[in-house]
């Protein structure tokens, strides 16, 4: 049996993925709570720490959504012990509200909030830099460069929040959360402290003086700007906030990722000595007095940063505040995009030009026109025997038949929303978790002339559907509520939730059923059907599109990926579909409405073929054949 | 020393797989390695892109025209990083074995023949070598080893700052399952690349 990776012993050499780092600077900041929900870029934090929980004797829990996985790590913060939950940056959203609160009280214990951000939203709907909402809140920021910073910084955030009585982000990208990267590893703590209950806010305020009104709330704020100074020095005497180089009138600030661009350029651009570099690493508050320092031998700044022109705002009012007369590029200025993920070459480039060197260009590539007829983009869909696809396929039909394809369907995020692709297109919009009943409820009351339809996954649903599924049976509105339920979270990797029966670290756990909560919520229809049987799911979605009020209709059926790993597993292979091709007519109904990716089309004989490579055998395309050509097979 | 490699494939072909195993390879070799995988929303279908960077290197991501090879899992997926990322002198490591985007089997894109993709890849590197990765891992045993029989072509380029025996013996280590069908996977790959450059050099 092998160690796990984040279990080597200290000064041990590691490949580490940025978020296997930052489970490993959580054992060695002594955080004995940590609570997630699952997202990309951030799942594998959690999903690391869970793998070791037992090992290292820590509590670690898949939370139902990040709102309350914030508030599990405050509630055990408050009981003394160092916690963290971690998340992708759209799941800050949901925890701005107790955030916003939990700034102003002050515990015993180290408290960590790690967001992952993901600019041009690899696997996201939204780009935005978290560092922002950091900045709403009023707390520090640490922002890692690469894999090692990142373990390293998580035990630097947990400290200093310690330290300050504050909360901390540490502020990951895609490009630190999911790259692997040589990692020395440090020294594990692992003492458990004794819980206790402390908040300054109970022995300060509730005692003294209240808990709300003006003679409490600005003292609060006072309280939080006095440990905002306190973080300035702190960075100073931990070292954080690094000056490199020196030379040249050209000063670069940069922090995370874009540090790692900036370095990389200078080596390759030979101009070492041409150029000084302030790396950032505890971005807010702004080391507003070290910067100003170096304004006085550097007229021209270059701000090279991931995200917003967040650090190009803070040095032109650093600059502005002391009187230094410079000239500030950027985002802001046009020099680098405003939008997307930055890239290397432009990084370079862009440096470049500021000193005036020469670049060599790209080497000749093939002509557009060429690449174009060459290749094509892949349209990402359902996998091969994804209960999903059989769902919609059958909820397409029914809508034909209830209301001639007339319908307005409002997705949500998950696999399910794979639904909005070609050739089933379901959903017409997506919004957030847990957006699309709210949204249907509206919608439904709108006076629109068709059906109204709100699609949402298992996960999905504990996380944020339930306020607002019990909302649409209070107000009385007429719509079908589809569960999509795969029994797992499947699309950030399979991780467990209250519908599974399974905690965090593979612990029985009570297992929550969707119906009984749906019931629970007053829906007046409710029905569960196995995907797979086509024919029985597209009379129970004409029958829940016929009803007057609330109909929920959950199609459950194990992820595809989750059974084939299993199977797998066991060593076995799973079943195949063939077509006979004397009964195949080409019809392609297969593969224009249907839409597997193991069924293909054989040019030169007219007719589907299935991909042995790909079928996992769920026989659903058996019951869509007309002409009975797909069959059972044997596999050699 | 600094050395550039995309892996790229389709989602479910092991593309994240291999260059983990590159990356680890490299490390324990006893070099900075930094690995970035490109991947969308799904766990399959999707295109999937990995940077792997081996020596000098702090950025996760490689620049465009600046891979020194380009490993390619699918031939049309070989192309597109190929026009993105090859450098002239680099080499193009390609399975020949197609893995059909639904648009094609819609027939909204014309799948094209894969003498076509090689040829346009070899107007963008000097060295191009194809090899059907996917029968090779069915003669294995294992239709899922494709990767691995590439991860054996890889090894049989000379590129690697690391011998083949090295690249096998991380392989060996780290894939837990169906060891031996993997390390024929490897084997067959790493002949198969043999073959090809022993007739471009006759």
């Amino acid at each position: 049996m092998m160690l796990h990776p984040v279990l080597g012993v200290a000064g041990e050499r590691r490949l580490l993925l940025g978020n296997e780092a930052v489970a490993r600077g959580a054992i060695e900041g002594g955080v004995e709570v940590a609570a997630s929900y699952p997202g990309t870029p951030a799942s594998e934090i959690l999903e690391t720490l869970a793998e070791v929980a037992e090992e290292v004797g820590i509590y670690v829990e898949w939370s139902t959504n990040e709102m309350v996985a914030w508030e599990v790590a405050v509630g055990a913060a408050m009981c003394n012990k160092r916690s963290m939950a971690s998340m992708k940056h759209i799941g800050v959203n949901w925890v701005i509200d107790p955030l916003m609160h939990s700034v102003l009280h002050g515990f015993n214990a180290g408290l960590l909030l790690v967001s992952c951000d993901d600019p041009s939203g690899h696997s996201s709907a939204t780009e935005q830099d978290n560092r922002n909402l950091a900045y709403m809140a009023e707390i520090p920021i640490l922002e890692p460069s690469d894999p090692q910073e990142a373990k390293d910084f998580t035990v630097e955030a947990i400290e200093i929040s310690e330290e300050l009585r504050v909360p901390v982000l540490l502020r990951l990208v895609t490009r630190v959360a999911h790259t692997r990267g040589d990692v020395v590893l440090g020294e594990l703590r692992r003492e458990s402290r004794k819980p206790e209950f402390h908040d300054d806010f109970y022995t300060k305020f509730v005692l003294k003086k209240g808990f709300a009104g003006p003679r409490v709330i600005p003292e609060l704020h006072r309280i939080l700007h006095e440990k905002l100074e306190r973080a300035v020095k702190l960075a100073e005497k931990r070292k954080l906030n690094k000056v490199k180089g020196g030379g040249g009138e050209l000063l670069i600030v940069s922090s995370g990722v874009a540090y790692s661009y900036v370095k990389e350029a200078i080596e390759d651009l030979g101009v070492e000595d041409k150029v000084t570099v302030l790396k950032v690493e505890m971005v807010h508050p702004f080391p507003a007095e070290l910067l100003r320092e170096l304004l006085r031998d550097h007229r021209r700044v270059l701000v090279l940063e991931e995200g917003e022109p967040y650090l190009e705002r803070e040095v032109k009012l650093a600059a502005f505040d002391g009187k230094c007369t410079v000239e500030v590029h950027g985002k802001l200025s046009g020099k680098i995009g405003r939008v997307g993920e930055l890239d290397p070459v432009e990084v370079r480039k862009a440096i470049a030009e500021m000193l005036g060197v020469e670049v060599e260009g790209e080497g000749p590539s093939i002509g557009e026109l060429e690449l174009r007829e060459l290749t094509t983009p892949r349209v990402i869909s359902f996998c091969p025997g994804c209960p999903h696809r059989a769902a919609f396929y059958a909820l397409k039909k029914a809508i034909n038949k209830v209301c001639k394809g007339k319908h307005l369907a409002i997705g949500d995020i998950g696999c399910y929303t794979m639904g909005m692709n070609p050739p089933l297109r379901v959903q017409q919009t997506v919004f957030c978790m847990g957006g699309s009943i709210g949204m249907a409820c509206g919608a439904a009351h709108s006076g629109l002339d068709c059906p109204v339809i709100a699609t949402a996954g298992d996960s999905t649903f504990f996380h944020a559907c339930i306020p607002g599924l019990i909302n649409a049976v209070y107000n009385k509105a007429k719509l079908l509520f589809h569960i999509l339920d795969n029994e797992a979270t499947a699309m950030t990797g399979f991780q467990p939730h209250p519908g599974t029966g399974k905690t965090a670290v593979g612990l029985e756990a009570r297992k929550i059923k969707i119906e009984d909560v749906a019931r629970a919520c007053g829906a007046g229809f409710v029905e569960v059907v196995d995907p797979y049987d086509l024919k029985r799911c597209e009379e129970v979605f004409a029958k829940a599109l016929r009803y007057e009020g609330v109909a929920v209709v959950i199609t459950r059926r194990e992820c595809a990926q989750l059974f084939l790993r299993k199977l797998r597993h066991k060593g076995l292979k799973p079943s195949l579909v063939v077509v006979d091709e004397e009964l195949c007519k080409g019809c392609k109904v297969c593969i224009n409405q249907f839409g597997c990716p193991a069924i293909c089309w054989d040019q030169e004989k007219d007719k589907a073929r299935v991909d042995p490579v790909l079928c996992i055998g769920c026989g659903v395309c058996i019951q869509v054949c007309p002409f009975n050509a797909l069959k059972w097979g044997e596999r050699r | 020393m600094k050395i550039n490699i995309i892996v790229a494939g389709v989602g479910g072909q092991g593309n994240v797989t291999a260059a983990y195993l590159l990356g680890v390879a490299a490390l324990e070799a006893g070099f900075n390695v930094r690995v970035a995988d490109v991947y969308g929303l799904a766990q399959r279908g999707g295109a999937v892109v990995s940077h792997v960077r081996i020596g000098r290197v702090y950025s996760p991501l490689i620049g465009k025209r600046e891979a020194d090879v380009v490993v390619g899992l699918e031939p049309m997926e070989a192309l597109r990083n190929a026009a993105k990322f090859v450098k002239r002198e680099g080499v193009v490591l390609t399975n020949t074995y197609p893995i059909y985007p639904i648009e094609a089997s819609v027939g909204e894109f014309q799948y094209p023949e894969i003498g076509k993709l090689l040829k346009a890849m070899k107007k963008l590197a000097k060295t191009v070598v194809a090899i059907n990765a996917q029968r090779l891992a069915n003669e294995a045993g294992l239709p899922i080893a494709a990767n691995i029989a590439m991860l054996g072509a890889l090894a049989a380029l000379e590129v690697l700052p690391f011998t083949a025996q090295h690249m096998r013996s991380v392989v060996e280590k780290y894939i837990p399952r169906f060891k031996e069908e993997n390390l024929k996977a490897f084997n067959l790959g790493f002949r198969a690349c043999g073959e090809v450059l022993s007739h471009r050099d006759r």
